[in-house]
């Protein structure tokens, strides 16, 4: 990632000058499949009713309007009411943060109990969550449904964070127990005859040291809870619906002209918060993936 | 400070019957060294000292406390681990405060120590530095740094040097030597390495198979092992063993080997006629001789050492090692004439191993 020119091979001669000219044509053809959609979606945002019905797909917005935005942020329909996908981004953000924070917390202090605090039957109890991280969602609808109606749940909010805690655990302990692995016991017992208990070493130890797996906790879970929509559709009534649903509601709302400019720019808005986290926390997902991370 | 007392400990890991009844008394401010060979168990008994491990059976005091239920944070003691196991992501000043800190002693309590401390340990300039950005040595020095902060009852060693080069290890093992002279902790330190042992050591003790061979002080194990195991493991190069008939004759004892090599022993030796023993000669006490009446035999191997060569020479059907002088010169296949001398050799029941004598 440093900008250190020597390490890059140089082609020698004419046959190798091809071969790289050949390989950056495949890589950019790649990068333009991916990166084609979003171009559309980004343009037809940004062009009016009018252009779409008459211009081409891939053409660039003759004037560019923001009230498609606009729209779909206040305006739009979703089902019945009129009021744009605001109120249920924030139902997503009141979902996914609380839902982060409780199973990366939970992952994260189950996954030093599991290594760093051996109990007999700790391999099976692992065991058994990592078989949680295999389990078909929809394998748990009609069981989770029943539940949070037992515990007053259902149809809320606080329903469908508890729904995304208990799934994330099985994938957040896995990373935590990972990253605990590979910290030293010795680093533990030090600490313990340094005169810190159970949490202390948690806090004053075990969690500064894991910022990158952190990192790659809060990425994957942030993405699991803000993208899902089966859980969401299932758990929440219309007023708590995540925006991933409201999002559905919006384009499959088909009253009168079809608003592709307002699809597409919900559509991105929607999808907005997972790329930010990408942004801020992507440099230590590579990192926290690639290894037992830290080193003394 | 205190005195440690052990007794009766016995230590299962499933199957594994780890220590088999350890009984050790260790006196106020005494440096004890536990060596012994992998899985004898040393590094067990001072877990179990430290409280990492739980005691199956027996009792471990500090001072006139009994420690068995009690966790490590409430002995009083403190571990320098072979790893160092210091906290990658303090710096040095902050890995030695932790456990003051957790003491919730005051700001300038925390910082009068440590900077003792670091002044002891020649730490100063690195207070500021995190550990992955300082050498061996000066880990090693942390490591101690925070033990020592906490003025502890009782100083636990694991391996402490074994991570650390050759040279290296000799500077720290006369640092740690004179840190204990300075401090006077009682210490009780782990080690494989006999020499590390033997210049450390108020008192040796020495291991295997989850029992104590022998303790004592460093000479006297080195003088009069009690069985053939000490024997062979404290001593570099390791001592050279015969096994063979004792035979007596009115002014001469031997023992005669199974080729027919008879080798001198001395008469007062407590051993009927006819009996089969094992005798030991450490390889610095053969000598070279003029004496037709020395052992012959041809050499194999020759390892100089720089002041001393080791020689390899077959006696009695043995490889048998002789330190030489290095001023000595000699070669693969040559025939030399060696002087066992009887006080110093060592004998043992062929079966039990026990000295005899």
């Amino acid at each position: 990632m440093s900008g250190r020119t020597d390490d890059i091979v140089r082609p020698k001669g004419a046959r190798q000058a091809v071969l790289r000219v050949l390989l950056f044509v495949i890589l950019g053809l790649f990068a333009a499949y991916y990166l084609l959609p979003l171009f559309v979606m980004v343009s037809t945002s940004l062009k009016t009713l009018e252009e779409i019905r008459t211009g081409t797909l891939v053409s660039l917005p003759g004037t560019v309007t923001f009230e498609p935005w606009a729209k779909a942020w206040s305006a739009a329909c979703v089902g019945v009411k009129c009021e744009g996908l605001k109120p249920y981004f924030w139902n997503s953000v009141l979902i996914a943060v609380p839902g982060v924070a409780i199973s990366t917390f939970l992952g994260a202090l189950a996954g030093y109990a599991l290594t760093k605090w051996r109990f007999r039957g700790a391999d099976v109890i692992f065991g058994l969550m990592l078989f949680g991280a295999f389990i078909p969602f929809q394998v748990i609808l009609l069981p989770m449904a029943r539940t949070l109606g037992l515990l007053g749940l259902a149809g809320t909010i606080p329903g469908l964070i508890l729904v995304h805690v208990v799934y994330g655990l099985a994938f957040t302990t896995l990373f935590f127990r990972n990253f605990a692995v590979g910290v030293s016991d010795s680093i533990v017992q030090a600490a313990k005859i340094d005169g810190a208990g159970f949490f202390s070493i948690f806090f004053r130890i075990l969690v500064p040291m894991a910022v990158p797996t952190f990192g790659v906790t809060v990425i994957w879970q942030f993405t699991q809870i803000w993208n899902d929509f089966l859980f969401g559709v299932a758990f929440t009534s219309s007023d708590s619906n995540p925006v991933t649903v409201a999002l559905n509601n919006v384009v499959a709302t088909s009253t009168g002209v079809k608003e592709y400019n307002v699809d597409m720019a919900a559509a991105i808005l929607a999808g907005l918060p997972t790329l930010l986290v990408y942004v801020i926390a992507g440099r230590y997902f590579v990192r926290g993936l690639a290894a037992g991370a830290v080193k003394g | 400070m205190s005195a440690v007392t052990i007794e009766g400990v016995h230590k299962h890991f499933g199957g594994f019957h780890a220590l088999k009844g350890v009984d050790l008394e260790i006196r106020d401010g005494e440096f004890v060294v536990l060596v012994g060979p992998s899985g004898c168990g040393k590094s067990t008994l001072l877990r179990l000292i430290a409280g990492l491990e739980e005691i199956n059976e027996g009792r471990i005091a500090i001072g006139d406390r009994i420690v068995n239920d009690l966790s490590p944070r409430d002995r009083n003691i403190a571990m320098v681990f072979q790893s160092y196991a210091l906290y990658p992501h303090m710096t040095v000043a902050q890995n030695i405060a932790f456990n003051l800190r957790l003491a919730g002693r005051s700001r300038a309590e925390i910082a009068a120590k440590v900077s003792a401390a670091a002044k002891m340990l020649e730490l100063e300039s690195l207070l500021d530095r995190r550990p992955a950005e300082l050498s061996g040595g000066q880990r090693q020095r942390v490591a101690m740094g925070r033990a020592m902060v906490r003025n502890p009852d009782v100083f636990l060693f694991d391996e402490p040097l074994s991570n650390l080069d050759a040279k290296l290890r000799v500077q720290m093992r006369s640092e740690i030597k004179s840190l204990h002279q300075a401090v006077g902790t009682t210490s009780i330190y782990v080690t494989h390495d006999q020499i590390e042992a033997m210049t450390l050591a108020d008192r040796v003790v020495v291991l295997k198979a989850g029992s104590i061979q022998q303790q004592g002080k460093p000479l006297e194990i080195y003088r009069k092992p009690a069985n053939r195991f000490v024997a062979e493991f404290i001593g570099s190069p390791p001592m050279n063993f015969f096994t063979g008939r004792f035979l007596r004759e009115d002014r001469r004892a031997a023992i005669v080997a199974s080729d027919g090599t008879a080798i001198g022993v001395s008469r007062d030796l407590a051993i009927e006629e006819g009996r089969i023993v094992t005798i030991g000669v450490r390889p610095e006490h053969l000598t070279l001789t003029g004496d037709p009446d020395g052992l012959r035999g041809r050499v194999k191997f020759i390892d100089p050492t720089g002041a001393q060569t080791h020689v390899t020479v077959e006696l009695a059907g043995e490889p048998t090692v002789i330190v030489l002088d290095s001023a000595v010169e000699c070669a693969p296949g040559e025939i030399l004439t060696v002087k066992v001398p009887r006080d110093l050799v060592h004998a043992f029941d062929a079966d039990t191993g026990l000295r005899i004598g």
